[in-house]
């Protein structure tokens, strides 16, 4: 596979037909080569060439076109069918859905499209669209992450779906991991990217840090996409000497903010790897990305217009506001930002705003105080209901494996309330503070701002 | 025994005590369905409230 015939076929094909195109040109020039790594790190181990996956998007291609259902809504359990399905649907002009296991009550609106499984067929039973139909270009419905509010459906072009992919040649045949869920935008990113750029995408057996370790080191993947809170699990509990074998040339956090002690950590553990941060959400894409190491972004940044027409601005309250072009409206995005020096540093979202009689508290100030406690690998911050003081400061702690000399749990919780009171006002302070194995995460890998479930029936 | 006075709970202790409380007895009826809060003065009240709550909850289920 030459670098020249992938640079054409990103050139030419129009974006809906982008990856079917690519898929079979890399096919076609180095059937053998592994598109894909599943279960990584684990006894089942399996992989997918990319001859056995351009057939897999010519079978179901043929297969929809000949159906000719109003849309196809992607059902299927296997990351190669997911790909295929939605690959041929693209080529085929046919609208595809990829709604995540928490977003399958939404499928409900797309009732008219035909469900998909593994088995790559078309179910007669499915309405086919009347001739002469047309609902403009073939797009991609997904669901957004549910971070602000209950989970979304969203409908996105084969252009917004793969403009952030990076073509150029140094991206080409890199091993990438897959730690967030095929369905979801940030995954869908990760798996088109790779499999566009002839890349092995390498998707984990599970998502407990030492498998993860093991799939980065086994498959030798040199780009790590993740959230903040992934990669601090897998810096706080995956195996040292498994860790210290990565070759990993880069890491890429999305989905929520990067402190400054995560950034540290993750330098110290991948001293190879370059660590960039890009922010995006799923209705506006990606917005921009910092690649200097540091949390936030730079001050000047704002109100100046960025590469791509981009404006950011701030609303008074410190929310962040992105205007896409100068003739759209500003959106606003729900993140809170506010000036540490020459940065803007992300301080949370409003929705996670913890009200404690009419007293406000960003729990990722609360976070960050409790991380930076001796024997304290992760915590997590939320509001837990009272009808007394509308809400009250609850934390969460993960200890670090083995606690350091001297110290037990009782003394690092002791130490934690300590620094909580000497830096907060005392409506900050957490009231709640349990010790627990690992940090409930959501669907996409992001720290959960729920309360635990209490007993009450 | 008051409460605030004597032993010197603020509403933020108060709130604490309530959600510890419902975490080893399984009921916290300062969250009533109907909305109604019962006033506490005293360490008294208090266990009469908790009494009161536990024994419902019990003959519910």
């Amino acid at each position: 596979m030459t670098t020249l015939d992938l640079s054409r076929v990103h050139a030419e094909a129009s974006a809906p037909h982008r990856l079917a195109v690519a898929l079979r040109e890399i096919a076609r020039r180095s059937p053998g080569e592994t598109a894909i790594v599943v279960a990584a790190g684990g006894p089942d181990r399996r992989r997918i060439d990319y001859a056995s996956l351009a057939a897999m998007v010519d079978r179901f291609e043929e297969a929809v076109t000949a159906a000719r259902p109003v849309g196809v809504v992607v059902r299927a359990r296997k990351v190669e069918s997911l790909v295929a399905i939605a690959a041929a649907c693209g080529a085929a002009g046919v609208p595809v859905a990829l709604l995540a296991d928490d977003a399958r009550d939404l499928a409900g609106e797309l009732r008219d499209w035909t469900v998909v499984d593994d088995s790559l067929t078309v179910p007669a039973s499915g309405l086919s669209r009347p001739s002469g139909y047309d609902e403009g270009p073939p797009h991609v419905v997904v669901a957004t992450s549910g971070t602000s509010g209950p989970p979304k459906l969203v409908q996105r072009t084969w252009d917004a779906v793969l403009a952030a992919a990076r073509l150029a040649e140094q991206w080409h045949g890199l091993g990438w991991l897959l730690v967030y869920d095929a369905t979801r935008w940030a995954g869908i990113q990760v798996w088109a990217q790779s499999l566009l750029t002839g890349g092995r995408l390498v998707v984990p057996a599970l998502r407990d840090p030492d498998t993860v370790a093991r799939a980065i080191v086994d498959e030798q993947a040199a780009i790590l996409p993740a959230t903040p809170t992934l990669l601090r699990r897998l810096l706080a509990s995956a195996d040292r000497s498994l860790l210290s074998r990565a070759k990993l040339a880069r890491i890429t956090l999305g989905g929520e903010a990067a402190d400054g002690p995560l950034l540290e950590q993750a330098k110290a553990a991948f001293p190879g790897a370059r660590i960039s941060h890009v922010y995006a959400t799923t209705e506006l894409g990606e917005v921009f990305r910092v690649t200097d190491g540091r949390p936030g972004f730079p001050a000047q940044w704002l109100g100046r217009e960025m590469p791509g027409g981009i404006r950011l601005s701030t609303r008074r309250d410190g929310e962040l506001l992105v205007q896409l072009s100068r003739d759209s409206a500003d959106v606003a995005t729900g993140d809170l930002v506010e000036l540490r020096g020459d940065r803007y540093e992300f301080s949370g979202r409003r929705s996670d705003v913890i009200v404690v009689g009419g007293a406000k508290v960003l729990p990722r100030r609360v976070e960050d105080l409790l991380r930076s406690v001796s024997g304290i690998a992760d915590a997590r911050v939320y509001g837990q209901p009272s009808a007394i003081t509308s809400e009250l400061v609850a934390a969460e702690i993960v200890l670090v494996d083995p606690l350091p000399e001297g110290q037990t749990p009782e003394s690092i919780r002791a130490a934690a309330l300590v620094a909580c009171r000497g830096s907060l006002e005392p409506h900050g302070v957490p009231r709640i503070l349990d010790i627990v194995s690992r940090i409930k995460t959501t669907s996409a890998g992001k720290t959960s701002r729920r309360p635990v479930a209490t007993t009450t029936p | 025994m008051l409460l605030a006075t004597d032993l010197g709970l603020d509403s933020l202790d108060l709130a604490q005590t309530i959600v510890l409380l419902e975490r080893s007895l399984g009921v916290d009826p300062f969250r009533a369905p109907n909305g109604a809060r019962p006033a506490i003065r005293t360490v008294g009240d208090l266990i009469s409230v908790y009494t009161e709550a536990v024994a419902s909850a019990a003959t519910k289920s």
